[in-house]
């Protein structure tokens, strides 16, 4: 790592800060807990003592992106489930680097084609190593992560300002490397629809009565006899509603007989 | 809450379930296949076929809606366990290209995401369920049911911006 050199202090040595940073992340890599397929099984295999990733540094898999630095996508990324990892890997702090595990992560593999499967990780995130496999062994996702190791002490990292890499910027604007589509907003259905799409023709809503706003999500079984109550409280209560209309039609014709009467008098005056 | 189930070895009890199936009902078919007991009602008439099961006949249990597009036709069938070891097929079609039934999350509640599910993979729309939202596919920027004779897998199509 460093130049050991003959001081008059012991244990002392001379290195620049990019080899000391480098050799500090290489060796206490904490993958997030992240699992979404059958190459989780793997990643696991690979993390319990047969394989034991705690001899490379990277056995701690934290469960919250906070603490995280590598994030290893193990498995089928469908494309409802690419929202969540883009979130994710936006919560991780820097630095941070992602590996793509097995044949689903890297291009879709088998699942190439299908309706519902994203064709590759890195169409929404920037992926580091690629360990192919369908699922990799653990020995290949070992291998993997020794790669990650390699490509971090190469790394120039420290005192060099490097490029953010954030999907989406503050101001909305879209980094390079993530396609058309824009992922911010999206679960909270704020995001702009994509030109040429014919809207669907099956589309069906349905009328929600007799039942509260915070309750329409589940309302479960309603026991026949609370059914039968809030149907005649909803009767009675339309009943005096109708009452009511009925009053201040009557009182909106008295008012009117009134003014008439009020202004013939008038017009005779005049 | 006192769960009791249904009294009776099996081919009593499946009897009695198609005698109250047939008695209460204008079924189309019914009849009995090993434990289980087939019934085949008109659209209209599957919401109350399923409230005579849970109310009448005390099977507690929906397993599963199943949908299959028959091309200008669907074809649900609704599966009830008594728990037991008896089984009951609910069977129905509904004519035409974009189906409607009734929805049964008020009989059984677990036909919520159920019924989700349905309208998610095939479009089957049931009127009067609380919250038909897509369950498996995302809301927006999708608007196929994947599950259809009529979708064609397209990737470009599907994934119209993203790939």
């Amino acid at each position: 790592m460093g130049v050991m050199q003959k001081f008059n202090e012991p244990n002392m040595i001379t290195t620049s800060t990019d080899k000391l940073f480098n050799w500090a992340r290489k060796n206490s890599l904490w993958p997030l807990q992240f699992g979404l397929a059958c190459c989780a099984i793997e990643m696991m295999s690979t993390g319990m003592a047969h394989n034991d990733l705690d001899r490379f540094g990277a056995g701690f898999f934290t469960a919250s992106p906070r603490q995280a630095d590598v994030m290893i996508v193990s498995g089928t990324v469908s494309t409802k489930m690419a929202e969540r990892m883009t979130r994710l890997y936006e919560q991780m702090p820097d630095p941070k680097w992602v590996i793509a595990m097995g044949a689903c992560a890297i291009s879709g593999g088998p699942f190439l084609d299908g309706y519902s499967v994203l064709m590759g990780a890195d169409r929404v995130i920037p992926v580091d190593v690629y360990v192919p496999g369908c699922p990799p062994r653990p020995e290949a996702l070992i291998f993997g992560i020794m790669t990650l190791q390699k490509k971090i002490e190469r790394d120039q990292q420290v005192g060099i300002e490097k490029q953010r890499p954030a999907l989406v910027n503050e101001d909305g604007s879209i980094n390079e490397y993530l396609p058309e589509r824009e992922y911010a907003g999206i679960s909270e259905g704020k995001a702009p629809r994509l030109e040429g799409i014919r809207p669907l023709k099956r589309t069906y809503v349905f009328e929600r009565e007799g039942m509260p706003p915070a309750s329409q999500t589940d309302v479960g079984w309603v026991p026949p006899e609370v059914q039968k109550k809030l149907k005649e409280e909803e009767k009675a209560r339309k009943a005096a509603e109708k009452e009511a209309a009925a009053k201040d039609a009557e009182k909106t014709e008295s008012a009117n007989g009134k003014a008439d009467g009020e202004a013939k008098p008038d017009g005779e005056q005049a | 809450m006192a769960v009791t189930l249904p009294e009776g070895n099996l081919e009593d009890r499946l009897k009695r379930y198609l005698d109250g199936f047939s008695g209460r009902h204008g079924l189309r078919e019914s009849e009995i296949i090993g434990n289980a007991v087939r019934v085949v009602a008109a659209p209209g008439d599957v919401p109350a076929v399923l409230a005579t099961a849970k109310e009448a006949l005390g099977i507690l249990h929906l397993s599963f809606i199943t949908v299959v597009d028959r091309v200008g036709s669907f074809e649900l069938t609704y599966e009830l366990m008594d728990l037991r070891g008896a089984r009951v097929m609910v069977k129905t079609v509904i004519e035409g290209e974009e189906p409607v039934i009734g929805s049964v999350t008020g009989i059984y509640p677990t036909a919520n995401w159920h019924e989700r599910e349905a309208y998610d993979m095939f479009g089957v729309a049931f009127a009067g369920h609380p919250d038909l939202r897509r369950l498996y596919m995302w809301q927006d920027h999708f608007d196929h049911h994947p599950l259809l004779k009529s979708f064609e897998i397209s990737t470009r199509r599907t994934f119209e911006g993203l790939r």
